[in-house]
């Protein structure tokens, strides 16, 4: 944590969005166009066994689904066929090496017991569905009969199990010990007699139940564990202690030991450890092993957990067997639902919702419409249900923008209704919701999109494609795009749909195209999830797909507003050094078939994904734990071969910003403060555009990029301006890059800066021409995802050279007089230094002023003022003026104003105010202030007759005004109130001539006309008596 | 070369220049230190105390009565006296022959002076000019004063001023116009985004040279742009006037980059020397004068004067010309728009309105009038007595005069402007040329406030 904010160009947002980890029970679901992420806990979802393994599945060749759980549900309870089915099983198992170890142990802790044993397993699963829970079941069944004659009893339980399932393990165990509880005690089982707890793939709260229940030294010597390591449990990182009190305190001396993997099927055991606290069972040397195995865990697991130290059983303290809290637990935690409790957590809400579903099997798929008023729910191969929710309560935004932890909980009309796929036999891949009304189903024959009534609760059918083949489907709401791959076994033949183009309920078949595969001897590499499966799988998988596209490779992204398939591929240039391409194709709606446009070039080999942030196309290389960063609109780093551009990255080896997992904060446990995440896991999944989810770790982040850091990263301002100018919230960052280079000239700091001679001022104004044409350039084109710089944000930066001091006046005011002094050297170096930052402010001014000339912006009036000061504190009133005089400051009342209030003895603006005010031909009334300001009485009469209806209000004014500048000029000259006397008569001719007409149509109030009176009254007072002589002459 | 010996009667001409300092004469009997220089050279000493001492008198005589400003001038029948004083305490002093005839009355003889034939305005602002040439070109008197001495002193001046009063003083005072006492500025209308280009290439210009302060953009002999404050410009650019436009406009167009220098103590057919290196002449500009060092550029009729703090950055001649030289491309850009523009620019003018505008504020001037075509000296006469008189008038006031089978003359001022508008219309009463008037001026003159 050395560096600052910019020490990272990639940084995950701050809090993530935390959902159940994946531990057994848990399933996720990630909606990418709602931005939802679904956490199914519940029996449904324990099936899975590995919640991120089934996403993870989700994502594989459909192939693999098809042939194992899906189909077989579908069939009809069959018991015969599942004998057989187990018995095949009990074959594998007992041939497999797994179960050599397994017996071995097993046997090795049979023969320490002194009586005969129990078993006692819970949460199998469904046996007549679930290839996991067959296998499970198989096991068990084989060790019965191996170890039948020490076996007393077995108790089965699982809450989940059916009718026909029950029924079934009832009759075909009928001879046997087997006891089917019926009752849920929540595995609060004490046990008899030394007993053999099989309960794989089973929750926390199960675990830490049974421990709870035999809570002594005898009872806990007598048990062992099949199941999750406990181990795993406690160092999970959202681990409440309290909480599972139990399955903590256990670990201080519960002995773990793993088994090899069961190749045939590794989800049905994989991870499952035998767990016993007995220590003089097991042997000396096994425990040593163990023991190292488990140090090396600790150093691997995280280092701010407090790890107890390993003590036996005995020496475990008093107090501890002594407590005797019973575990409590909250709704969530309930161990054993028969429906599906299911969080939703998404960006675009902000709020948690949980809601229950009935158990109906496996959720497969599971997605809200984007109102959230609907949710759809494919559980088997050829139909969908729907359920209504009321709509969402509205959450006080004001409380807090972070995702609340309490999660609101939803009510559904608990009344669902299901849509078959038309197409009998064909099997349903996928939904997409098109809008809140319309669904889309993808099937292995046909596209299906239906029109939902919520209300009915029915869907009309619309529209039917008949798409034979259909291997895999990419969708994107965003994009108005639907992507079939399908017609091709090696499925790179896609079919693009629109719809919404033109108008509603509307599906337009774009023309399909091709996506060229790599060459014979490239490798296609499972991607976009940098998660690693085990070798073997991965090997197996490998060569399954050797000449295939597949859905795991492509991703649709809209970047710079075109809509692109983006297609990840492996391959080999030169002989045994593979590289990874990134192609994208763009689809265009035009009807024309889509065009391979850009080549992203990586010469690294190995696991990638993908993410795209701001129109930046990101590629995580996962060996390497790196990202490299390609801008396919940066011509420096393409380069265009006539049919497609190459690109290499922009910007290499970055990685993202470590980051801290604050659990205090996003979980109302109390566990450990807060963690260090691993980055470049291979347990994250990443989904465009910038999401990462650690399903391990159970945290949604999103992506974001950190544009401050290419400040110092990128030295030529061009091209960084450019990669700025590109990025929606590049604005920031611009203005940071613009001031730093101001103030390099105008303040400039020694320390600073590699390369000096780049800062001189005339570069750096070079340099600022071009920066704000592009700027300007940008800012009209005003497209959305650009950032617009507006004047005032220009002006945020400008205005540093407010910090300029002003030139001291001296220069100017110094007379002949002071021809012989000499002026001090030290106030000219100065003054100077000061002139040259000005004049270089000016000038950088004035370019704006010419750029936003040159795009037509109308430059605004604070830019102007600027101008002005900066002039003016250089004394450059001349240039000032001339400046205005060229028209380069419009003219405008705000300008004129500014002017008058500078004008001064030295410098008349007056002039030039004036003269603008009179272009403007709207501010006459001004016009007449200021000369009357300047007691121009005269002139303002003058003024006032050609441009200025005239009223008596004026003519009050012109009065006051001259009998003001009477008494100025009388006390110089012996002037006899003159000008009161010249616009008296003016006006009193005028009224006279005029009264009929206009002077009528404004009648003067009685106060109007006192006014009047008074000066009338003065007038005659000063001239009538004497000049009635005068008149008679004329 | 001819006009000083040649005297015509009926024109004026120049008598007698000198420049003195009472301060120097600490006793009586040293008179004759305190004369710095004196035209004609071959005056006898005596006279020229003589003279100097009944200027001195003058001055301080007219001082006891008060006024505000010194004496500037005294009419005497046969010649004029002008005073100026510079510097606080030294005194130029110009006389001038008064224009005469003689004509025969009652068979007796008798000169008649023409006294009105010259405008103290006129003659005062050639006055004042001929010293602010100097201190252009050599600095102010004292600053020549403290290193060298009273005697250096008096050498450059008598170099100096022999050669201007022989070459230019009296072609100046001969020729004196009302136009050429403003000593204005012509500022070339340009369009607002042409202007700014060149805004923009000049201040990229400068910032390439750390000592450059400012620079001056002419095109022809019009300003288009100048950094240094209003008395500098308007020095610079009557220089230019005088002494590089009448050899510029003969030079070959050529668009390789020249630099230009003045040799003062030529004459004026060959003082323009021209180079394809940097070379620099030192000015002396800013209040108080300064040394500065000046490049001034040429490129087609492009004049660019740059005026360097001192000549360091300049010493290096490649570097700087290399320098200059990348911006030739730029204004050679920006070159189709003014030939164009000087090419349309005659619009059509009121072939019988001449108008001659002066702002004093930023010195603008501009004149339709062709004082070589319209030699008439009556007129000359009056527009200069009418723009005297006009200085009276605060903030505005107008004058129209009209003499028997001459043009109208109206004489306009708005506060810091004047305005002299002469109209060939010989029939036309006081109402139509009013109404003229506020036609001229609602036309020609509709982007600025006149006051009436």
């Amino acid at each position: 944590m050395t560096n600052n904010q910019s020490g990272y160009f990639l940084k995950l947002s701050s809090q993530p969005i935390v959902f159940e980890p994946i531990s057994n029970g848990t399933s996720v679901f990630y909606d990418k166009d709602n931005q939802q992420l679904f956490c199914v806990r519940g029996s449904g979802a324990m099936e899975n066994t590995d919640s991120f393994r089934f996403i993870r599945r989700k994502k594989q060749n459909r192939r693999i689904i098809s042939n194992s759980t899906i189909n077989e549900n579908q069939l009809s309870f069959n018991q015969e066929q599942l004998i057989k089915n187990i018995e095949n099983k009990i074959d594998i198992i007992y041939k497999s090496y797994f179960w050599k170890q397994f017996e071995k142990n097993f046997l090795y802790w049979i023969n320490q017991q002194i009586t005969s044993i129990d078993i006692l397993s819970y949460g199998l699963g469904h046996i007549s569905s679930s290839i996991c829970s067959q296998y499970q079941y198989a096991l068990l069944k084989l060790i019965e009969k191996l170890f039948e004659n020490k076996i007393e009893n077995i108790y089965l339980y699982d809450p989940i199990w059916t009718k026909d399932e029950n029924n079934f393990l009832e009759n075909h165990n009928t001879y046997s010990k087997y006891i089917i509880l019926k009752e849920n005690n929540q595995a609060n089982q004490i046990i008899n007699r030394s007993s053999f707890i099989y309960i794989p793939f089973c929750s926390k709260p199960i675990h830490n139940n049974l421990l709870y229940s035999n809570w002594n030294k005898k009872n806990l010597n007598e048990i062992l564990f099949f199941g999750n390591s406990l181990e795993k449990f406690s160092n999970e990182i959202k681990f409440d202690q309290k909480k599972f009190f139990y399955i903590y305190q256990a670990t201080n001396f519960s002995i773990e030991i793993s088994l090899p993997l069961f190749e045939h099927y590794i989800n049905a055991f994989n991870e499952q450890v035998f767990t016993l606290f007995n220590h003089n069972i097991i042997s000396i040397i096994n425990e040593n092993k163990i023991i190292q195995l488990k140090n090396k865990k600790n150093e691997k697991s995280i280092e701010n957990k407090n790890q107890l130290e390993k003590i036996t059983i005995e020496q475990l303290s008093e107090d501890i067997w002594s407590l005797h809290i019973k575990p409590i637990y909250t709704n969530e935690d309930e161990i054993v639902v028969s429906s599906y409790c299911v969080t939703v957590k998404g960006q675009r809400h902000e709020q948690a919702y949980s809601f229950r579903l009935e158990d109906k099997g496996a959720i497969q798929s599971i997605k809200f419409n984007p109102d959230l008023s609907v949710l759809a729910i494919k559980r088997n191969s050829n139909s969908v249900e729907f359920l209504n929710f009321a709509p969402i309560p509205q959450i006080t935004s004001s409380t807090r923008p972070s995702i609340s932890t309490t999660a609101t909980i939803l009510q559904s009309d608990a009344i669902e209704y299901s849509q078959l796929s038309k197409t009998k036999s064909s099997k349903l891949y996928d939904f997409n919701w098109l809008s809140d009304k319309e669904i889309v189903f993808v099937t292995d024959q046909s596209i299906e999109h239906y029109l939902l009534n919520a209300e009915k609760r029915t869907l009309r059918p619309l529209k039917h494609y008949p798409i034979p083949n259909t291997n895999w489907q990419l969708f994107s709401r965003e994009m108005n795009l639907l992507l079939i791959s399908a017609g091709s076994p090696s499925g790179n033949s896609l079919i693009p749909f629109s719809f919404h183009k033109m108008q509603q309920q509307q599906l337009v078949k774009l023309p399909k195209f091709e996506v060229d595969l790599p060459q014979a001897q490239s490798i296609m590499q499972r991607s976009n999830s940098i998660a690693s499966n085990s070798s073997l799988s991965s090997s197996q998988s490998t060569n399954r797909r050797c000449y295939e596209l597949t859905e795991r490779d492509c991703m649709l992204a809209t970047i710079y507003d075109k809509a692109y398939l983006l297609v990840i591929r492996q391959v080999f240039r030169v002989a045994g050094q593979g590289s990874v391409e990134v192609v994208l194709y763009q689809i265009e709606t035009d009807h024309k078939p889509a065009q391979k446009r850009h080549i992203l070039r990586l010469n690294l080999y190995g696991k990638c994904a993908l993410n795209v942030v701001d129109n930046l196309i990101l590629i995580h290389h996962q060996p390497t734990k790196t990202t490299y960063i390609y801008d396919i609109e940066e011509n420096s780093t393409s380069q265009y071969d006539g049919f497609q551009t190459i690109h290499e990255p922009l910007l290499s080896q970055l990685s993202i910003q470590p980051i801290n997992v604050n659990w205090q904060l996003a979980s109302s446990t109390i566990s450990t403060s807060s963690t260090t995440i691993e980055l470049y896991s291979s347990n994250w999944i990443v989904f465009l555009p910038n999401v990462i989810i650690d399903v391990k770790m159970g945290c949604l982040w999103y992506l974001s990029i950190n544009l401050d850091y290419l400040l110092d990263l990128i030295p030529d301002r061009l091209l960084l301006i450019d990669i700025l100018l590109r990025r929606i919230n590049g604005k920031s960052s611009i203005l940071t890059l613009l001031r730093t280079l101001l103030t390099n000239v105008i303040a400039p700091v020694q320390i600073d800066s590699n390369n000096l001679s780049n800062i001189s001022a005339s570069n750096v104004l070079d340099c600022w021409i071009e920066i704000i044409d592009r700027i300007n350039r940008v800012f009209i084109e005003n497209s959305s995802n650009r950032p617009l710089l507006d004047q005032s944000d220009i002006y945020s930066v400008l205005s540093l050279f407010s910090t300029i001091a002003s030139v001291s006046t001296i220069g100017t005011t110094t007379t002949y007089n002071r021809s012989l002094s000499i002026t001090s050297s030290d106030t000219i170096s100065d003054d100077n230094h000061q002139t040259k930052a000005l004049k270089f402010a000016t000038s950088v001014v004035i370019e704006y002023i010419r750029s936003l000339n040159g795009f037509n912006i109308q430059v605004q009036y604070f830019i102007y003022e600027l101008l002005v000061n900066l002039l003016v504190k250089n004394n450059q009133f001349f240039q000032l003026q001339q400046l205005i005089q060229y028209q380069v400051l419009t003219d405008s009342l705000k300008l004129a104003c500014l002017l008058l209030s500078l004008s001064n003895k030295q410098q008349p603006t007056t002039q030039i105010a004036l003269d603008m005010l009179k272009r403007l031909t709207n501010a006459n009334e001004e016009i007449v202030e200021i000369l009357l300001g300047h007691n121009f009485v005269i002139e303002a009469l003058h003024f006032c007759m050609e441009h200025i209806p005239i009223t008596r209000t004026l003519a009050r004014k012109l009065l006051e005004a001259a009998l003001k500048s009477d008494e100025i000029l009388s006390s110089t000259t012996s002037n006899q109130k003159l000008l009161f006397f010249t616009v008296y008569t003016f006006f009193e001719e005028y009224f006279q001539h005029t009264t009929t007409i206009s002077a009528l149509a404004q009648l003067p109030t009685t106060n109007d006309k006192d006014d009047l009176e008074m000066f009338k009254t003065l007038f005659n007072l000063h001239f009538r008596n004497q000049d009635t002589d005068v008149a008679n002459i004329q | 070369m001819t006009s000083t010996t040649e005297h015509n009667s009926l024109n004026v001409y120049l008598a007698n220049y000198f420049i003195y300092c009472p301060l120097l004469c600490e006793k009586e009997g040293q008179e004759h230190r305190k004369i710095l220089y004196y035209y004609p050279s071959n005056v006898d000493i005596d006279r020229q105390i003589r003279t100097i001492g009944y200027c001195e008198g003058l001055i301080q005589f007219t001082e006891t009565f008060g006024f505000d400003d010194q004496c500037e001038c005294v009419h005497l029948q046969k010649t004029r006296l002008l005073f100026c004083k510079v510097e606080h305490d030294i005194c130029l002093t110009m006389t001038l022959n008064v224009p005469n005839m003689e004509r025969k009355k009652n068979e007796k003889s008798i000169i008649e002076y023409y006294d009105e034939h010259i405008n103290d305005r006129l003659m005062l602002s050639i006055l004042k000019m001929s010293y602010r040439y100097f201190v252009l070109q050599h600095g102010t008197m004292s600053s020549l004063v403290q290193p060298n001495g009273i005697e250096e002193l008096k050498n450059i001046l008598k170099i100096y001023f022999d050669k201007f009063i022989q070459n230019r003083l009296h072609r100046m005072i001969v020729d004196t116009t009302i136009d050429s006492s403003y000593f204005g500025i012509q500022f070339l209308p340009v369009e607002k985004i042409n202007y700014i280009k060149i805004q923009s290439i000049l201040r990229r210009f400068e910032l390439r040279f750390t000592s450059l302060k400012e620079t001056l953009f002419l095109y022809r002999n019009q300003l288009i742009w100048s950094g240094l404050n209003q008395d500098d410009t308007s020095l610079i650019y009557s220089y230019f006037r005088l002494h590089y436009w009448p050899q510029i406009k003969t030079l070959q167009n050529t668009s390789t980059i020249r630099y230009l220098t003045i040799d003062t103590s030529a004459n004026p057919s060959d003082e323009l020397i021209i180079s394809t290196d940097v070379i620099s002449q030192e000015f002396f500009l800013g209040c108080p004068a300064t040394s500065h060092r000046i490049v001034v550029i040429n490129i087609n009729l492009f004049t660019i004067f740059c005026i360097f703090y001192n000549d360091e950055e300049l010493s290096n001649n490649e570097t700087t010309l290399s320098k200059i030289n990348s911006y030739k491309k730029d204004f050679d850009e920006i070159l189709p728009y003014f030939e164009e523009n000087s090419r349309k620019k005659h619009f059509t003018i009121d072939a019988n309105v001449r108008t001659i505008y002066f702002n004093k504020m930023n010195m603008a001037h501009s004149s339709t009038v062709d004082w070589n075509r319209e030699p008439n000296n009556t007129m000359i006469g009056i527009t200069s007595t009418l723009a005297e008189d006009l200085q009276w008038f605060h903030p505005s006031g107008e004058i129209m005069v009209k003499r028997e089978n001459d043009p109208w003359i109206i004489a306009k001022r708005s506060d810091m402007r004047e305005l002299l508008v002469i109209i060939n219309q010989k029939n036309a009463n006081l109402k139509d040329i009013s109404d003229k008037i506020k036609q001229i001026f609602s036309t020609q003159f509709n982007n600025i406030l006149l006051l009436e």
